[in-house]
């Protein structure tokens, strides 16, 4: 492999690690904060990275460690918490109202299970690479996957509610 | 065994499960409402978050970013130069690869009942390498560490060279096969009567964590399995216990998943 397809491949990777940033963060700018900073830990690291290895798994590790700290000292989640800001709500206008829901059901659940579930089922991490990315054993993350897909699809059931209401014109 | 664990169904849910493994699932969720209910409401949910994400477009990339990509792809680049295995090796697995290609696909075409294509591959080197007395292994028995090593390096996963002295079968040695399926890390063990008994291991791409399934293919046994991220075929001319006794023996430190909280129908 030499250095022009590198370029490709890590172009791929951060689109995805872009996309991953915004929807952890909820703020464009914070998401490309989070990226460039993912980047230059990255670069600063690269002797450490084993070749064969999965690179995309080992950039979304670096990201995974570098928001985690960022939660911690600035608790940003909490601060986020009430509605969704900026990023989140203004992409959310063009969706179906379903894939809506989803979107703020997963907003409910702790960091850990959200993470899991968007790089499963968003990024089509291999649940091994996704593992390692959360520094977890593989059981406890599927565990974790589980209880978060559990966990998300109580709040849709929630959520589904109201609606079923108004669409019969009377509360059961 | 008829239970479904977690993980499995998980698997199940994100579409990673082997056809074979997936009728199964499908054939316990038949008979169990609650479970199955469930398990499309995950899949719904799923389709709807991917189709909320792919709506999250971060528009492109600043300077900035692009510029820190350009310069992490040549520190990569560099790091990797510096490691690149020898050349030698590199070209005897080349040459290798048309010689297990063509006993493979010899031993498909024969073959009754089709295989999987790793495990004919896997019957192919067995059929070559394991009766050779001179030079069966490229690397002896003795340097495990390395060839654990030059294995996961080449592999692009951690290989493990499982060790079966409780048993009373002796590591001859490993060699580095090319195949249709990729890199292959091919071991020679034999027991006190000289019987030689080889174990295949593959990354593999799918979901893994199959339990281990044996077959007959020309006089040999051939059990395979897979975990995580390897899939493993154990080949020798024995018994359809003993080679699940062997086989059980080398994937029970690999397979720890949990067991399931899925309500039994």
């Amino acid at each position: 492999m030499d250095e022009r397809s590198t370029v490709d491949l890590l172009h791929d990777h951060t689109a995805s690690l872009r996309r991953f940033a915004l929807v952890l963060t909820r703020n464009r700018d914070e998401a490309e904060d989070l990226v460039q900073e993912t980047l230059m830990r990255a670069i600063a690291a690269a002797d450490g990275w084993e070749p064969g290895t999965d690179l995309r798994a080992w950039l979304f590790k670096i990201m995974h460690n570098l928001h985690l700290s960022a939660l911690r000292k600035r608790q940003v989640r909490e601060a986020a918490r009430p509605g969704l800001p900026n990023a989140v709500a203004e992409a959310s206008q063009a969706l179906r109202v379903e894939a809506r829901q989803a979107l703020e059901a997963l907003e409910t659940l702790p960091e850990a299970q959200r993470q899991a579930i968007l790089m499963v089922a968003v990024e089509d991490m291999r649940y091994a690479d996704a593992a390692r990315v959360m520094g977890v054993p593989l059981g406890t993350f599927m565990s974790r996957l589980a209880r978060g897909r559990e966990a998300l699809r109580r709040v849709m059931e929630g959520a589904r509610l109201p609606r079923l209401r108004l669409v019969g014109g009377r509360a059961p | 065994m008829n239970a479904v664990n977690e993980a499995e169904l998980q698997a199940y849910v994100d579409g990673r499960l082997s056809p074979k493994e997936a009728a199964r699932v499908e054939a316990l969720l038949a008979v169990d409402d609650d479970a199955r209910a469930e398990v499309s409401g995950q899949m719904a949910d799923r389709t709807l978050l991917r189709e909320a994400a792919s709506a999250m477009d971060p528009g492109p990339a600043p300077a900035e970013t692009d510029a820190l990509v350009t310069e992490l792809a040549r520190r990569l680049v560099h790091r990797r130069a510096a490691r690149r295995p020898a050349v030698l090796a590199r070209a005897a697995a080349v040459l290798l690869v048309m010689g297990a290609g063509w006993m493979a696909h010899l031993a498909y075409e024969q073959a009754s009942d089709p295989l999987p294509s790793f495990v004919t591959e896997a019957a192919g080197a067995h059929e070559v390498f394991a009766e050779l007395k001179d030079h069966a292994v490229e690397m002896e028995g003795g340097r495990r560490a390395e060839m654990a090593a030059w294995f996961s390096d080449r592999l692009g996963e951690p290989v493990p060279v499982p060790t079966l002295d409780a048993i009373g079968i002796d590591l001859v040695g490993g060699r580095l096969l090319g195949t249709r399926e990729g890199p292959l890390a091919h071991l020679v063990y034999e027991d006190r009567t000289g019987h030689r008994m080889t174990l295949s291991i593959w990354p593999h791409s799918y979901e893994g964590n199959t339990a281990p399934v044996v077959v007959e293919h020309h006089g040999v046994k051939l059990g395979y399995w897979s975990d995580q991220s390897l899939s493993y075929v154990l080949a020798a001319r024995t018994t359809d216990l003993q080679i699940q006794s062997i086989a059980a023996e080398i994937a029970a430190p690999w397979r720890r998943i949990e067991k399931a909280s899925l309500p039994q129908p």
